[in-house]
């Protein structure tokens, strides 16, 4: 099984080694994101490059730091969002300035705008600014009574809330939601004002008004190409094919493709490119990816970290159990820690790995191995203290020395216990590994992220059937082995 | 006077847990090829005693001497494996077979598989039990028949030395009386030194051959079967 794995890995490195370099482009986990993520790997991939796709990576943050790890090479980034909330407001944002600034600092570039400001906004129903009379930004100061509702990112962004509402001297207390749902509480009216893109496709559909910024407190948002040094010069000239091509409202109706029509990303991004002849036409087979083989390569990525991390996690677990189990004192602070671990929110402990491991399988490994050590653990001690005394004494008296007796009685013994363990580490490893996708590790997450992105639960449920049938295929899984390796008499009652 | 080895030996042990003295200056000895039982009500310390001849304890003072030579606690894990062990309720493993159990002994030592085979069925028809129980789990067998398989497993490596720790104390009346004569019939076949660890001075009656009376830490009696006779009355008073 091991050796199996170690070749599997062996070969994937040798492969990547041999082949051309492949490119990888990143993107943030929203409609837009995708979209124009999608296009840069058309792009490339049109140019004759290998492409591998990042997407649905966190945020801002997340993709910074996986470009400027090398975990990615490029993606799709906006100036303003470089100026405010990468560079902390060190430069202005516009293309000379933040290109001299990137490449001292961080041995990064950026590409010629690519036509659009996707500018913040605070957008309202127009039926809802009629009536209340509100057209500007400023006009919100008067009409403490209509609710706000941000989305987190734009509550916590340097450039978001915290730096708008002292300019206009707002004084509401804004509640925090999910941005996929804040178009839907704004048309049942539990809020009045949201933040949105400029470009966002749902501003048409859902008969939204953009407020004017009438104090111009937001940056221009150019969507850009963002990507590291050492880039090759025929990648950067598709790149570039993308500069001046897109207008503001041809993005607002490339979004709402994407929402309303249901249609893919990939299909947007390439129909969008094939229209402005900046990529050859594809026969059909060539680009029928059919959802079928997405979702075993998904299910594959799933099921290897799972297996991985599980694997790990039992590896050092056991052993580290049979050590500090005769250790009381050892074995509580061991629990506490791991018991920390466990208090720390999942996504959270996916973003810390970022700067220490970057993105991709290795840091979500670490994480879910992280996540399963406390039940292996935890059961491993608790099913080693909880064999019979008598028994002990016995194995003892018997002339049985160390090894002998974990190896005869107390192991055995505490199978039960620890076995029971290594399911439930299972089965969150399972859960948690849908987490994964926000650092780029893959895995049926891959569809949950894009579809809480894209308000797609088609999508959502094709990430999550599986992982939920995923998870009871690891129960019964269980149930067999503890069949196979525990008498019938000493097997402990399941749910 | 013979020049026979004493097997075990108590010199001047004492043994306590902390403020709690468990055993206070025991000085006595035990013949060979004899039972001795060792008398005592619950918590008198009966039992320390018998884990010390094994080393499952150490004399905190005084020294334990197995045949004339001071225990060597270096070795005590080689020395175990040449003296049976049974505890009460049978202390069979739950998750081996009767004949894993009974082999255990047998596989610590590294014997071979079809040697102890052979010593599994031989005991097992010493105490008169089906060979199909071989492949039995012990919660599969009545309270009397898992003692025998217990008896079985303790004397696997036909130790000198048996030490056993309340073995009836669970069974019922009709069933003990039937494993008292299996005991006896395999002490009278290879007599060997053992140590019986019981409350019951009827049982020790019976099996015994000379009796050690611990009281309140302390060896308040001992002797033979005369001696056990005439503290009858005094011992069942303290019970």
């Amino acid at each position: 099984m091991i050796r199996s794995i170690v070749i599997a890995i062996c070969s994937v490195l040798a492969l990547s080694a041999v082949g051309q370099p492949v490119l990888r482009v990143g993107a943030k986990h929203f409609n837009e994101g995708y979209i124009l993520g999608e296009m840069q790997a058309l792009l490339l991939e049109d140019g004759g490059y290998n492409v591998e796709r990042k997407f649905s990576l966190g945020g801002t943050a997340v993709c910074f730091e996986a470009l400027a790890n090398g975990a990615i090479d490029i993606y799709p980034e906006y100036t303003g969002t470089i100026a405010a909330e990468i560079l902390r407001g060190a430069v202005p944002a516009t293309y000379d300035s933040l290109n001299i600034y990137l490449k001292a600092h961080h041995d990064l570039h950026i590409s010629r705008p690519f036509g659009f400001n996707n500018t913040y906004a605070l957008v309202m129903l127009k039926t809802a600014a009629s009536r209340y009379g509100v057209h500007t930004i400023s006009d919100l100061r008067t009409q403490g009574a209509i609710n706000l509702g941000l989305s987190y990112e734009f509550l916590k962004r340097q450039d978001g809330w915290q730096a708008l509402a002292p300019v206009y001297g707002l004084q509401q207390r804004p509640v925090g939601l999910e941005h996929g749902l804040a178009y839907q509480a704004l048309r049942d009216g539990s809020i009045g004002v949201t933040d949105a893109y400029s470009t966002d496709g749902e501003i048409e559909h859902f008969g939204l008004v953009l407020l004017t910024d009438d104090r111009s407190f937001f940056p221009r948002y150019e969507a850009v190409s963002f990507y590291r040094s050492g880039l090759p010069e025929g990648a950067i000239r598709q790149l570039d094919k993308l500069t001046g091509t897109l207008t503001a409202g041809e993005m607002q109706a490339l979004n709402a493709k994407a929402i309303f029509e249901k249609t893919g990303y990939g299909q947007i991004a390439y129909d969008f490119l094939v229209s402005k002849g900046l990529i050859q036409r594809k026969t059909d087979e060539d680009r029928r990816t059919s959802m079928w083989s997405d979702l075993v390569r998904h299910t594959g990525e799933h099921l290897l970290l799972t297996v991985i991390a599980l694997l790990v996690s039992v590896v050092v677990a056991v052993p580290l159990g049979v050590v500090v189990y005769r250790l009381p004192m050892a074995s509580r602070a061991i629990l506490y820690v791991t018991g920390i671990l466990q208090t720390v929110p999942s996504i959270a402990l996916l973003a810390l790995m970022i700067p220490l491991f970057g993105i991709g399988a290795l840091p979500a490994v670490i994480a879910l191995f992280l996540y399963a050590l406390l039940p292996v653990l935890r059961n491993t001690i608790s099913g080693l203290t909880t064999v019979d005394p008598a028994l002990k004494k016995v194995a003892i008296g018997m002339g049985m020395n160390r090894w002998q007796q974990l190896r005869y009685v107390e192991f055995p013994l505490a199978l039960p216990v620890l076995l029971t363990g290594i399911r439930t580490a299972a089965v969150i490893t399972v859960g948690t590994a849908t987490l994964a996708a926000f650092i780029g590790a893959g895995g049926l997450g891959e569809f949950i992220v894009t579809g809480l992105a894209l308000n797609d639960s088609t999508l959502i449920l094709r990430g999550a059937v599986p992982a939920a049938l995923l998870a009871i295929v690891i129960e019964l899984l269980f149930e067999w082995i503890e069949r196979r390796v525990i008498p019938a008499h000493l097997r402990r009652r399941s749910l | 006077m013979e020049s026979i080895p004493l097997p075990i030996r108590f010199d001047h042990v004492s043994f306590d847990y902390g403020q709690r003295p468990v055993l206070t200056d025991i000085s006595c000895s035990i013949a060979g090829h004899s039972v001795v039982a060792i008398l005592g009500k619950s918590g008198s310390g009966k039992s320390t005693l018998l884990e010390l001849i094994n080393g499952i304890v150490r004399p905190v003072s005084g020294t334990v001497h197995l045949f004339d030579r001071p225990l060597d606690y270096q070795q005590i894990v080689m020395l175990r494996r040449k003296i049976g062990y049974g505890v009460q309720n049978t202390g069979l493993f739950p998750h081996l077979t009767v004949g894993e159990n009974i082999g255990m002994p047998g596989v610590i030592s590294g014997a071979a598989a079809d040697t102890i085979h052979t010593r599994v069925t031989e005991l097992l028809e010493l105490v008169q039990l089906d060979r199909s129980h071989i492949t039995k789990y012990p919660h599969a067998l009545s309270g009397g028949e898992q003692q025998r398989v217990s008896l079985c497993r303790a004397m696997f490596s036909n130790p000198p030395i048996l030490l056993m720790d309340e073995p009836f104390s669970s069974l019922d009346y009709s069933t003990k009386r039937h494993i008292y004569t299996h005991f006896q019939a395999l002490q009278k076949a290879s007599p060997r030194t053992v140590v019986l660890v019981t409350h019951d001075w009827e049982e020790a009656m019976l099996l015994a051959d000379s009796f050690l009376w611990i009281d309140q830490t302390r060896l308040r009696a001992s002797g033979d079967r005369a001696a056990l006779s005439a503290v009858k009355d005094a011992y069942l008073q303290q019970l």
